[in-house]
């Protein structure tokens, strides 16, 4: 019975070069997606008209921010050249410390830095904005304080060179301090506890949607011979329901995870995934649970086209709620409680705890 | 006419599938409408906070990154808040360290607080620099209280008179200091009006489900052409009147039809003529392609296979172009059809 069915899956040879052809075209998509995530990000442009001490050392804020240099090129040069740079789309944003900000910044006027932003890449513009954001609560800081210093002792007296002399320290001393913010911060790391990147957490959510398709394909083959009235004629010939389902169990999960298994070899060999051997094993018995479901579902619909749209409506909701497009922790509460009972919160989950 | 109104009935008529339809979209527009409403709150960071420190510095501080609007704080023992961590409803967790605030009035600035994250992860990093903004407020203040007690002879004000003439100016608008940011697209030379928020990358995310969720209606909604290959029923309808195109035109139209009402509410969720124009439009060349796809392929089994590829491709690479911007990724990315989508959405 069992050989039978994997005869049978085997059976429509087109069928098996259509599949082989799929997994490889998914396969060379993910070698290529994350292999070609070296080149920088995104490009910064400084633009430094003030050209003193206390700019120099503003602009450095942005060539020595971890954040920015992890993601961003920094590039100088004058307002004319980024402009032409930033007309060209060659920067996502310039910084125009214009002339006068010192003077400004350490107490007579409050004028804000100009900054323009590429508004093409709206996932890049929001973050571009939060960082300012962040910025300038920093330089408000500084502002402010050496602001204050100086307006206190003026009010009690001291001639203008004091309050001058007074007012540079300071605010040298804050932009110092503010720059070297990183130091305020003691980091831990939990050593089984791994960050994953985007476009691999997005892959990781992908193997799970192929298995869950993987169950919805069982299951059509299933409603299509109990259409076919295979199960009536096989139960006459003494053949029971238990081991007419799980001889089809047996053979879909063998197809199945030998084709998930060949398919993680390619991608591992080939990319930047790392997937630990608790995975495997996961991978394996989500096949199987994923089987069962759809083909228990299967019993229970008499229409192909109504299986078809109830399967991919429910995959697709597996895949929203356990956080294969959304990540969990920006799921609202309610969506969070859901995802326990799917696999894709279960495959993360193990990802992110293996410490690979 | 009459091939398009004999598809619709054909599609129309298999109650089975117009039930799991109607509760399929039901379910799903429930669920996309229930994540559209929290897009703003819930796009901020999901952080962990334990304070440790019970001085005045350490609640200020604590109030700022609970008023922060783009992260989102739990406060919990640090025990539970570990759980979150590893469970991955938090992207890190901040510990206000014992003796913060003598530190921060001694000018010790070092290690105040310990951040705990997970190997190699760069988002930490980021919202440190956003801690940080709401740190330097009392770092700075205490510095420049320093300077003004240790290096001038007469200082009359105590801290208090000090910190209070500080706080009226923190108060005033005047000594906000802010960039002035102009968004602008280089390409059109066109400056973006809306206000930009952390929510408009969570709208991204929900215009890609929607992008997925016609791209599976489409397709599955074509299957009735397999199916009619297979038991034989295609080649009958073959013997009706009329030359080929114009007949698989009406065919394409019918399953359009049918799934028109879904490419409009698609296009209400964000309340929004061009987002339902973008939805009728992509439903339609969407309809199109599998059609064509369906008919090539003849067998269900076939066409299910090609059509789970084409809609987690085509979903997998929309979500990911959201992103490409910011991990390098390939420039083709935003040119998909669901990337294409996502930016006539939002």
């Amino acid at each position: 019975m069992f050989s039978k069915d994997i005869k049978l899956i085997f059976s429509d040879r087109k069928m098996l070069i259509l599949l082989l052809f799929l997994v490889l075209l998914c396969a060379a998509g993910i070698f290529f997606c994350v292999n070609d995530t070296d080149r920088p990000a995104a490009t910064l442009g400084i633009v430094d008209e003030d050209q003193t001490k206390h700019s120099a050392l503003l602009a450095t804020y942005f060539d020595e921010n971890e954040v920015f240099t992890s993601y961003f090129t920094v590039l100088r040069g004058t307002r004319e050249e980024m402009e032409e740079k930033f007309e060209k789309g060659e920067l996502d944003i310039y910084v125009v410390l214009h002339k006068g900000f010192t003077e400004k910044l350490v107490g007579l006027e409050n004028t804000p830095i100009k900054t323009v932003i590429n508004s093409t890449d709206k996932t890049k513009m929001v973050l571009l904005d939060n960082l300012m954001k962040a910025y300038s609560d920093y330089i408000t800081a500084v502002e402010i304080n050496c602001q204050g210093l100086a307006d206190i002792m003026r009010a009690e007296g001291y001639d203008r060179a004091t309050v001058n002399d007074r007012n540079v320290t300071i605010s040298y001393d804050l932009l110092f301090t503010a720059l070297g913010k990183d130091d305020f911060f003691k980091r831990e790391t939990i050593d089984r506890f791994e960050g994953i990147s985007l476009i691999n957490y997005y892959v990781y959510s992908g193997i799970i949607l192929l298995i869950l398709y993987g169950g919805l394909f069982a299951g059509l083959k299933v409603l299509k011979e109990k259409l076919g009235q295979v199960g009536v004629r096989l139960r006459s010939t003494g053949v029971s329901g238990v081991r007419y389902y799980g001889s089809s169990l047996c053979a879909f999960m063998l197809v199945y995870g030998s084709i998930m298994a060949v398919s993680m070899l390619a991608v591992i060999l080939l990319g930047d995934l790392k997937v630990p051997p608790k995975a495997l094993i996961f991978i394996m018995g989500a096949i199987a649970v994923s089987c069962v479901i759809f083909m228990f579902i299967s019993r229970f619909i008499n229409s192909v086209s109504g299986y078809m749209i109830l399967g991919n409506m429910l995959i697709l909701f597996t895949t929203i709620a356990g956080g294969g497009i959304i990540p969990i922790m920006y799921l609202p509460e309610g969506c969070a409680v859901v995802a326990r009972f799917t696999p894709t919160y279960w495959f993360i989950k193990l990802i992110l705890n293996s410490g690979i | 006419m009459s091939r398009f109104i004999l598809r619709l009935k054909i599609c129309l008529k298999d109650r089975t599938a117009g039930i799991c339809y109607a509760v399929s979209v039901i379910v799903m527009f429930a669920l996309l409408m229930g994540l559209s409403s929290v897009a703003e709150e819930r796009s901020a960071v999901p952080v962990g906070l334990f304070v440790a420190d019970d001085s005045e510095e350490a609640a200020l501080l604590a109030e700022k990154i609970r008023n922060t609007p783009s992260l989102y704080v739990y406060e919990e023992s640090l025990d539970d808040l570990k759980e979150l961590l590893l469970d991955g409803y938090v992207n890190s967790i901040f510990i206000v360290e014992e003796g913060y605030g003598d530190r921060v009035r001694n000018k010790d600035v070092d290690d105040l607080v310990t951040v705990i994250s997970g190997k190699d992860d760069q988002m930490s990093v980021m919202i440190s620099d956003i801690v940080a903004g709401a740190m330097m407020y009392e770092i700075c203040l205490n510095k420049s209280y320093r300077l003004y007690k240790d290096s001038l002879p007469t200082n009359a004000l105590d801290k208090q008179q000090y910190s209070d003439y500080i706080r009226k100016l923190y108060d005033s608008n005047d000594f906000a200091f802010n960039f002035e940011a102009v968004y602008k697209d280089p390409k059109v030379k066109k400056i973006e009006e809306r206000q930009v928020t952390n929510g408009m990358i969570y709208k991204q995310m929900i215009a890609g489900m929607l992008a997925m969720l016609l791209c599976l209606m489409a397709f599955v909604s074509c299957n009735c052409f397999c199916m009619e290959y297979e038991n034989g029923v295609a080649y009958r309808l073959e013997s009706f009147p009329g030359s080929g195109i114009p007949k698989e035109i009406m065919d394409f139209l019918g399953i359009f039809m049918y799934t028109l009402p879904l490419s409009i509410v698609a296009g209400l969720l964000f309340a929004d003529i061009k987002a339902v124009i973008a939805s009728i439009v992509y439903l339609l060349i969407l309809c199109a392609v599998c059609t064509f796809i369906s008919k090539a392929v003849k067998k269900t089994e076939s066409y299910q296979l090609v059509g789970a590829v084409l809609v987690i491709g085509l979903g997998v690479l929309g979500f990911v172009s959201v992103f490409s911007g910011l991990i390098g990724g390939p420039e083709f990315l935003k040119y998909t059809p669901n990337a294409i989508y996502i930016n006539l959405l939002v």
